[in-house]
């Protein structure tokens, strides 16, 4: 092909993946500490608070850089209320995977999935994932996915800056901000405090419905069940209970000095204050 | 019998995984990487408990980005094949523990509570659900594993393990340079290690009105911590003093929070107070539930009491 | 039938309820301090729920049908009837009643700056000494060189005293027909207002006084043809009474949740007083009279969307008006009844304004009286049926 004098070579435009986790509202869970027991009966679901954020950076650096975004979540059926959420926010398409021999796996199995799915989905510059999910918060998918698909992991972004194949990234550590750069493609996973991510609108929600959202499962992916899901993994969940606490929870009420004193006292009494 | 290997970008860190390496009755051999003489950190780490130290020392490795730093990990974990490897939960720690998992196809499990043996593997409780409930977990054969800080004691005790010099290492190319660094802005307060904390959070209606906390803590000798928004959204208080998820994980022996509702995020950073005291209007705030003492009214009115009897009473 | 909401249903919800919970520690302070709210707007426009059910054409409407908004409206409800009440004096008696009656000129003119929030609208009907009768209205207007000139005073109008457009109804001066509506700004000269106080209940929501002293309007501000504006009142108060309903039933879905989180914890005799059959009973009849209600205002809402589909079919306006009457008679009753067993669940702790039940019970108390009290419904609903001929005050 040949340019026309004059004109700029036409760039391709950034292709972005994100992925995210539908889970359970964890605030909304009843917990029935009697009986040491967590009723998930009629639990809400959602999309995990922090790959959220990582959605809504998605949709930032299109809305700045020009681009594409595939969404992609593993989970049940059902996370396509999620999925059309995501698209709503502003993904222009989506990748649902579903398949019961995923189900149950450990993360390291989720992020094999994952690794398989963009390999499928073929080019990409970008994958964003967030630090950890809002149901077991592991934190492992992001890195585990880097490595599964040989990519440079920038994690815990708390700012993404791409200039042409330059990505910058502001890192928030635990001891102040570190400021990396690499070439894409390359992961990076998000820290909350990144974005407020947005509401979608009433609009925004009918048209993500008319936005190509195509089911994939193992066979689609040519995965082979036994390698992934509950008969791969190599953590399990063992059981789930209520944590007990230990604590006290003695409560003065009244006027604020009676108060004030009966709580003086009990801090007296337990030697935490000399 | 392998024993166990550990790793942390803090050597203080890296003393704690040693107790739990000893405690599970295993050899520990400690990582030492960086890009100079690594003599000061292997020092540091010859404790009792320690078999064996393993220094890499390599230009890539300046800024332990996660790329060159999993490659090392690795090298040094098929020479010892342990059954186990354990890292601190920073977020250093968090970023190279999944990653070399995937490299190696073992387990993974991060912020392991209470970490025991099986019979061929490794068990853990985490907290999960945003700290509604504990998922027992275990591994089935070798696991990674990141540990809370301060769950155990620093190991101590001098001691002269081998120390091995890995001169070999061959880190994979990689793309991923640092431009810069800044510290997170320190005021002189050191939370982390305070034994009486006095925390703010989103009760108080401006920055002026800490001076009341202030007052409390200075008849407590205790040091002024914070919730997420105090800090981060509003700015009110730098940033090393956020308890908190994001911010610093405590562990004094009284911790009053004030005005704070107790978000997950906030319960996480300070569950591990030895004792817990609550002060806010919203009798069903999440905090009255983590307490052992609280008082349910208005911390203008609660505070400026609070602190003269406490006066009084200390005789200060 | 089908009961199943869309997933485009629950997402919109899913938003409403984020921004729910946006509001609900704001609220909670408002309301015992006794002060407005003044973080609905905001909160609610970032969720881009202030021109739901208003046409995409303008500005930032969503095009939502009435269901849906329905929908979004019993959600809100559940944060207290003070906050579904701005929702109804701005968007389902403000917005719809300009939508559906005004120009091109004035909907290009105002939606847009209503629905993104720059705007808050009311509807000004009721008067000091005019309520249920909207025939004994004092306000009057007359003409001069194509300029409007109103006087009179309106009562008890919900954002009366922040509303930044109002929706004014006046007859000429000295006539009791004829009756004409008006979008008036509240710069408008001539125009003053301010909040009442020591109302029972909705402390944190306004409720306005507007004075009109020889207010100028422009002639373009007149609002649907002359002499229409009881048609534009009545149309109006259909909107209106169906966001009533589904605020009521958002009302007995919170005493409910209340009640049963109470029921589960407190100790009595012993036991968990939810294990006390007389307080399950309580919990029974809050849940099958919520139920009820729902049903008949999902009803309601979906002969409203069909009417509003073909709006010149005068039965299926006729069906829907009173299903909807029969709807807001319904929930506002069932809220009030609710709030007064879940207070009971309560007992003392009930008794106090930190709980839920007894703002409920004070603020919803409100919904058997405004658009159309319990009287003026039942009757409305009775002369369906037995014939316009048995109308009471023709």
């Amino acid at each position: 092909m040949t340019q026309q004098p004059g004109t700029k070579e036409k760039k391709n435009p950034l292709e972005i993946i994100v992925c995210f986790k539908h889970v359970i509202d964890e605030t909304e869970l009843r917990i029935d500490r009697a009986n040491n027991k967590i009723n998930f009966e009629g639990a809400k679901t959602k999309i995990s608070d922090d790959d959220k954020n990582a959605i809504e950076e998605a949709v930032r650096i299109k809305e700045k850089n020009g681009g594409i975004i595939t969404v992609v979540c593993v989970g049940p059926a059902d996370a396509k209320k999620s999925t059309k959420e995501a698209l709503a926010m502003g993904c222009d398409r989506a990748r649902l995977i579903v398949d019961p021999s995923f189900q149950d796996g450990d993360a390291l199995s989720t992020a094999y999935i994952l690794s398989q799915v963009v390999k499928k989905i073929g080019k990409f510059d970008l994958i964003l994932t967030s630090t950890g999910t809002t149901d077991s918060y592991t934190g492992i998918v992001g890195p585990a996915l880097a490595e599964y698909l040989d990519l440079p992991q920038l994690t815990y972004a708390s700012k993404i800056t791409i200039s042409g194949n330059k990505l910058t990234v502001d890192r928030a550590l635990d001891d102040g901000i570190e400021t990396v750069e690499c070439e894409i493609p390359a992961l990076v996973t998000v820290s909350r405090e990144i974005n407020q991510p947005r509401f979608p609108t009433l609009i925004q929600i009918m048209s993500a419905g008319k936005k190509e959202l195509l089911e994939w499962n193992a066979q689609t992916l040519g995965i082979n069940p036994s390698v992934v899901g509950k008969a791969d993994s190599k953590v399990e969940v063992k059981s789930l209970s209520v944590p007990k606490s230990a604590r006290k929870k003695v409560i003065f009420e009244g006027k604020p000095e009676d108060a004030a004193k009966q709580l003086a006292e009990a801090l007296l009494k337990e030697g935490a204050v000399k | 019998m392998a024993g166990v290997l550990v790793y942390s970008d803090s050597s203080d860190s890296a003393l704690e995984l040693v107790t739990l390496g000893s405690k599970l009755g295993r050899e520990v051999s400690v990582v030492v990487l960086g890009s100079e003489d690594l003599s000061d950190q292997t020092k540091k780490v010859s404790v009792n408990g320690v078999s064996t130290v393993y220094q890499i020392s390599s230009d890539a490795l300046s800024n332990l980005l996660a790329g060159p730093t999993v490659d090392a990990l690795e090298s040094v974990y098929s020479r010892v094949s342990p059954d186990y490897m354990f890292f601190s939960s920073t977020k250093k720690g968090k970023e190279l523990a999944p990653r070399l998992a995937a490299r190696l196809k073992i387990g993974c499990i991060t912020d392991a509570m209470k970490p025991e043996l099986n019979e061929n593997g490794i068990t853990a409780e985490r907290l999960v659900l945003g700290g509604n409930a504990i998922a027992t977990v275990a591994s089935r054969g070798p696991a990674v594993a990141t540990i809370p800080l301060r769950a155990f004691e620093r190991a101590s005790g001098n001691a002269s393990p081998n120390v091995i010099k890995i001169e070999d290492f061959q880190p994979r190319p990689t793309r991923t340079i640092v431009l810069g660094r800044k510290e997170k802005q320190k005021g002189q307060v050191n939370i982390k290690d305070a034994e009486i904390i006095v925390s703010a959070g989103r009760g108080f209606k401006k920055k002026e009105d800490l001076a009341i906390l202030e007052e409390l803590a200075k008849v407590l000798n205790a040091v002024v911590g914070a919730s997420r928004p105090l800090t981060s959204d509003l700015g009110w208080l730098p940033e090393d003093r956020q308890v908190g998820l994001s911010g610093t994980t405590v562990k004094p022996k009284l911790y009053i929070a004030v005005g704070i509702s107790g978000q997950i995020q906030h319960l996480t950073g300070m569950r591990e107070s030895k004792l817990v005291v609550a002060i806010n209007t919203d009798k069903n705030a999440p905090i009255f539930q983590e307490c052992d003492y609280g008082i349910v009214g208005d911390l203008y009115a609660i505070i400026p009491e609070l602190t003269k009897d406490l006066k009084l009473q200390l005789g200060r | 039938m089908n009961f199943d909401l869309s997933d485009e249903q629950k997402l919109i919800l899913e938003v409403t309820d984020e921004a729910c919970k946006k509001i609900r520690p704001v609220e909670n302070r408002c309301y015992l301090e006794r002060r407005f709210n003044d973080q609905v707007l905001p909160v609610f426009k970032e969720a881009h729920l202030l021109g739901l059910p208003i046409s995409r054409k303008y500005g930032e409407g969503q095009g939502a049908d009435a269901l849906t908004y329905a929908l979004v409206l019993e959600r809100v409800g559940r944060e207290g009837t003070g906050i579904r009440t701005f929702f109804s004096g701005h968007v389902s008696l403000g917005q719809l009643t300009l939508q559906k009656w005004g120009s091109e000129e004035q909907k290009q003119r105002y939606l847009p700056r209503t629905t993104n929030g720059e705007m808050v609208m009311a509807f000004g009907l009721t008067e000091p000494t005019a309520g249920s009768d909207p025939s004994a209205m004092k306000s009057s207007f007359v003409e001069r060189n194509g300029i409007y000139y109103l006087d009179g005073q309106k009562a008890w109008i919900s954002n009366g005293s922040i509303a930044d457009l109002i929706v004014v109804f006046a007859y000429p001066k000295g006539k009791s027909e004829g009756m004409c509506a008006f979008l008036v700004e509240r710069n408008f000269e001539g125009f003053s207002s301010e909040p009442i106080k020591n109302k029972l209940g909705l402390p944190s929501s306004d409720t306005g006084l507007l004075y009109f002293s020889n207010c100028r309007i422009p002639k373009e501000n007149l609002l649907g043809p002359v002499g229409k504006g009881l048609s534009v009142a009545y149309s109006a108060l259909m909107s209106g009474r169906l966001s009533v309903a589904a605020g009521c039933v958002g009302v007995a879905q919170d005493c409910l949740d209340e009640a049963l989180v109470y029921a589960r914890e407190r100790v009595q005799h012993k036991k968990k007083i939810g294990k006390h059959q007389l307080v399950q009973r309580e919990i029974a009849k809050i849940s099958i009279d919520l139920e009820a209600s729902r049903m008949l205002t999902y009803k309601a809402a979906v002969m409203k969307v069909k009417s509003d589909e073909s709006p010149e079919n005068q039965d299926l306006r006729s069906e829907a008006d009173w299903s909807i009457a029969e709807a807001k008679y319904h929930a506002a009753n069932v809220s009030f009844r609710a709030a007064d067993r879940a207070l009971q669940v309560f007992g003392a702790n009930g008794f106090s304004f930190e709980n839920r039940p007894a703002r409920h019970l004070v603020d919803t108390r409100a919904c058997r009286i405004y658009e159309g009290t319990d009287q003026i419904l039942e009757q409305k609903i009775a002369i369906k049926l037995l014939g316009a001929e048995f109308e009471s005050y023709s």
